[in-house]
């Protein structure tokens, strides 16, 4: 079994304890990352990872990350480090400065392996958009591994490394979470930096991460969440302390949404879950969100974030960073370089974004969109009042890669797309496996209330304690 | 003049003087070696965050303060999104929706009329990377991307050229004495948009705007005012009709020339920032502020004016913030006022521009000027005396308290003038002819003086105040 295949606070234990190196964690995470063949790698920093894991001898008892090997999407910012977004507009542009999120890590000295594909510039939802072509799901090749933090999600179902850094605009590590078997979280918006994120949707946008458990994704939380002067977003959050359990809270399940998953196996495994948590003593509670407001969240989703996205990729012209594509006038060169170094999916979003922001559509469109957001978050908040966390699940395992492009109804853009309710009013929301069909892992999402971080890690650990399931290594069989 | 009613409204961006830039870290020094004053924020690379400038935002609450308008505590921003080449983002962040200041005014005074003028905004924005262009290429300076910016929009309410220039004279002055930024039109560090439309007197609609953008100088002002009333005069003239454009001042033509129509317009796609999150002054931060603003030149005038300085030399002397600074310092150490301020005004600047002195210049001791002018003051030297120690002065500050030792407790030159000016009273006829320069009444005064004063004095000394007090 891959030592990489264990958790973090797993791994720190056997490190204190020396039964292993820095330098096993980092030779084994290497060699598995170049035999991934998932396409989950934009880079994998060999030389810098082992020279850094020779570095560290002596273990820090009370320091989880030390030597703890990890992966990060390529658009979170490393000095000296090739960052593309997997968009062929930012090849070869390295960056002259670190993210906060990877300043944390490092001081820290966790090691870093790689930068991770994904759709490009983070827009997509199954991992298909970026110039490195699609990324596969590493436990059926020919389904999606689920985007946008697509190759983050591999690394760590894949045993590559215990924990991912991804980013979340929509669902963009909850949902690759799902279908991946593992443990996604993002915390309240403004506890974690984005200095250092490149921007998609810059009030949606929020740093998260892939872990194997609950417990390590607070511990990340912990870490990471701490004020940044350089972002004037952030704020300073309570660390999460998961000592004492929480007694007796309020999971709500929104029966309207419920009512249009179809997935009869999901929603077994899901009531199931629901009778385990009620025997621990969790109070469940029905209600309905509204199915107006819930058919408006993907298409509000879509205007602000492209909206937002023309506006934040503007910078993006070829001529102080990247890729140079030629042309005989700066004109010329900013032309080529915007058509040649965007895809085709991203340039429609810009295109759509640009259209809602026009000063005869912005009423009609942009304004129209903040305002049934602002409805949205009020629902979602007054709901989160009556109880301590939504608890949903996802509502499929991860489609064939050739069905993706197929229309979708109404129904399951609903389904498919809730999980964006947390980042529209920036709520705490983790996912986590619930179970596997036919080998492929789904999982259910819990969503609290802001700043109550803490209040969503309990939740899930509750969950995670009396569902008690595990996805199996890829390639490996399961029950 | 015109059988057009003219119609003017300003934009004007002014660059404020702060440590570092709006949205950055970087200094905010643009005259330093190009792009070396630049952080990764400025240059936009991806992933990097604005933070909002307090120093910046102290700035404009001043200015708003100084300019009457209404400040809202309420700090919002929104982006403006267009391309340019000196725009690295490819938007500006500014204040679209809710400006920090609104709803001011600022008097002027024109061929002895007060002209208000109505404001109706003040807010911040960022400045974008310099431009120099070449014959076949352009140089882009980023020191200056991101220089905190505040733009003074006026409502359309200005009928004149020399109104215009008066107020952009008078907006540089504020920003000079507040110290919030150096107001150099030349520099660009204070640029001017003019907005003007004619329509036939009495017609209350409006007429087609035109647009003429970055002036930059004051003369200009009222030269490319004056130009396009007369460009658009003759059109009407003609029966034709104003296109609605953006037209540039070119100074060697001394013509305004078109940069775009209305066709070629940019919808700038306002939206509100997100990385910056609306952020509430405390109203104690904006009291505060506002006590700690600088002294306004019209402040100083009433305030001189109160201490007997007349309205024309107060604003002799607050022409230049520098000069007023050192006529202040002064005041602190004298209490002879009148005379400081003659001596000031006449010997003193006199000194400096015959020479051609700055006031950097001066290698003596104000403190040595300031007792100069207390012992004149207190009449216990004549002008002339204090005249011929003040170039003693310059050449070698010495300390008049030491020169004038044995004066100080001699004679109180004042009570010698009271007398002789009682003498003088006596004999109306014979003074007017002195006056005239009529020798023999000099000297027939002089002993009359003489007489009266009882040999409290000499009468050398005596012959040299009588002349003093006959050019009075």
């Amino acid at each position: 079994m891959k030592l990489n295949g264990k958790t973090i606070v797993e791994l720190h234990g056997m490190l204190v304890r020396k039964e292993i190196t820095p330098l096993d964690l980092v030779q084994e995470a290497i060699k598995s990352a170049k035999a991934n063949h998932n396409n989950a790698f934009e880079l994998i920093v060999e030389k810098e990872a082992i020279k850094i894991a020779k570095q560290l001898t002596e273990p820090e008892v009370d320091n989880y990350l030390w030597g703890i090997p990890f992966v990060m999407k390529d658009n979170i910012s490393t000095k000296g480090i090739v960052t593309t977004a997997s968009s062929n507009i930012l090849n070869v542009y390295v960056p002259v400065f670190d993210a906060t999120v990877y300043r944390l890590l490092k001081r820290r000295k966790a090691i870093l392996i790689g930068k991770t594909t994904m759709d490009e510039l983070a827009m997509g939802g199954y991992g298909t958009t970026g110039h490195k072509g699609v990324q596969t799901n590493p436990y059926d090749s020919s389904r999606v591994a689920g985007g946008s933090s697509s190759g983050s999600a591999i690394a760590v179902a894949a045993r590559i490394v215990p924990f991912a850094l991804g980013s979340d605009t929509g669902d963009s590590v909850r949902k690759p979470a799902f279908y991946n078997g593992l443990v996604g979280y993002k915390g309240t918006y403004g506890a974690i930096s984005r200095f250092g994120l490149f921007a998609f949707s810059c009030s949606l946008d929020h740093v998260g991460f892939f872990t194997r458990s609950v417990l390590d994704a607070a511990i990340l939380f912990n870490l990471l969440a701490q004020k940044d002067e350089k972002d004037a977003t952030s704020m300073k959050v309570k660390k999460v302390s998961l000592d004492k359990d929480i007694k007796t809270p309020t999971f709500m399940i929104l029966d309207d949404l419920i009512s249009l998953i179809t997935d009869e196996d999901i929603l077994k495994q899901y009531f199931a879950s629901i009778k385990k948590l009620e025997a621990l003593g969790v109070k469940v509670i029905h209600r309905s969100f509204g199915i107006d407001l819930l058919s408006a969240i993907y298409p509000v989703y879509m205007v602000l974030s492209c909206a937002d996205a023309t506006s934040n990729c503007a910078a993006l012209d070829g001529i102080r960073y990247g890729a140079k594509y030629s042309g005989n006038t700066y004109e010329e060169i900013i032309f080529a370089a915007r058509n040649q170094g965007f895809s085709s999916s991203t340039k429609q979003r810009f295109v759509f974004g640009s259209f809602c922001l026009m000063e005869e559509n912005q009423e009609e469109l942009y304004l129209k969109a903040q305002k049934a957001r602002r409805l949205i978050s009020d629902r979602l908040n007054h709901l989160l009042n009556e109880c301590d966390v939504l608890y949903l699940p996802s509502a499929s395992v991860a489609p064939k890669l050739e069905t993706i492009k197929q229309p979708q109804t109404n129904e399951a853009l609903i389904v498919e797309n809730y999980l964006a309710l947390a980042n529209f009013n920036g709520s705490p929301s983790l996912s986590l496996p619930l179970g596997a069909k036919k080998g492929l892992p789904f999982g259910v999402n819990l969503i609290g209330r802001t700043f109550a971080d803490e209040v969503v890690f309990k939740c899930a650990l509750l969950v995670e304690k009396s569902n008690a399931f595990k996805m199996n290594p890829p390639g490996e069989p399961h029950e | 003049m015109s059988k057009y009613q003219v119609t003017i409204g300003l934009e004007i961006h002014v660059e404020t003087k702060t440590k570092t830039k709006m949205f950055s870290s970087a200094p905010n020094n643009y005259s330093a070696t190009p792009n070396v004053n630049v952080s990764v924020v400025d240059m936009a690379f991806p992933g990097v965050l604005p933070t909002i400038n307090l120093e910046a935002v102290r700035n404009a609450i001043q200015l708003s303060h100084a300019l009457n308008m209404k400040i809202d505590p309420l700090v919002r921003f929104d982006r403006k999104n267009y391309f340019y080449s000196d725009l690295p983002k490819g938007y500006q962040i500014t204040q679209q929706f809710f400006p920090i200041g609104s709803n001011g005014f600022l008097d002027v005074e024109v061929n002895n009329e007060i002209k208000r003028v109505d404001i109706e905004r003040l807010h911040m924005e960022e400045d974008t990377a310099k431009q120099l262009h070449f014959d076949d290429y352009t140089l882009l300076n980023f020191n200056r991307a991101g220089v905190p910016l505040v733009e003074i929009v006026t409502k359309p309410c200005i009928n004149d050229s020399a109104t215009a220039q008066e107020f952009v004279d008078k907006i540089r002055e504020t920003i000079i004495y507040l110290e919030v930024g150096d107001g150099k039109m030349e520099e660009g560090s204070l640029r001017c948009d003019v907005n003007i439309s004619l329509a036939p007197l009495g017609q209350t609609k409006l007429g087609t705007k035109v647009e003429i953008k970055n002036i930059n100088s004051l003369s200009f002002i009222k030269k490319a005012i004056d130009f396009e009333i007369e460009r658009q005069s003759k059109i009407l003239d003609d029966g034709g009709l104003i296109a609605q454009e953006t037209r540039r001042y070119d100074q060697s033509t001394r013509e305004t020339v078109l940069m775009r129509t209305k066709k070629d317009a940019i919808d700038y796609k306002y939206f509100p920032e997100p990385n910056l999150l609306p952020y509430r002054l405390k109203a104690a931060f904006i009291a505060e502020t506002i006590a700690a603003s600088k002294e306004l030149a019209s402040i100083k005038s009433e305030r001189y004016q109160k201490l007997g300085v007349s309205k024309t030399q107060a604003k002799i002397i607050l022409r230049n913030k520098e000069m007023a600074a050192y006529f202040d310092a002064l005041l602190l150490q004298t209490d002879a006022i009148k005379e400081l301020t003659n001596f000031f005004l006449g010997e003193f600047l006199g000194y400096l521009n015959k020479n051609n002195l700055n006031l950097s210049d001066l290698e003596f001791s104000q403190k040595h000027f300031a007792s100069l002018m207390t012992l004149l003051g207190k009449g216990q030297i004549s002008y002339s005396e204090a005249k011929e120690f003040f170039y003693r002065l310059v050449k070698e500050d010495l300390d008049p308290l030491t020169v004038f030792k044995d004066k100080d407790q001699a004679v109180d030159v004042l009570e010698v003038k009271n007398a002789m000016r009682e003498v003088l009273a006596r004999f109306p006829e014979e003074t007017k002819k002195a006056r005239d320069n009529n020798m023999a009444l000099f000297g027939f005064l002089t002993g009359q003086c003489i007489k009266a004063l009882n040999g409290k004095i000499n009468p050398k000394e005596i012959a040299k105040l009588l002349k003093e007090l006959l050019e009075e």
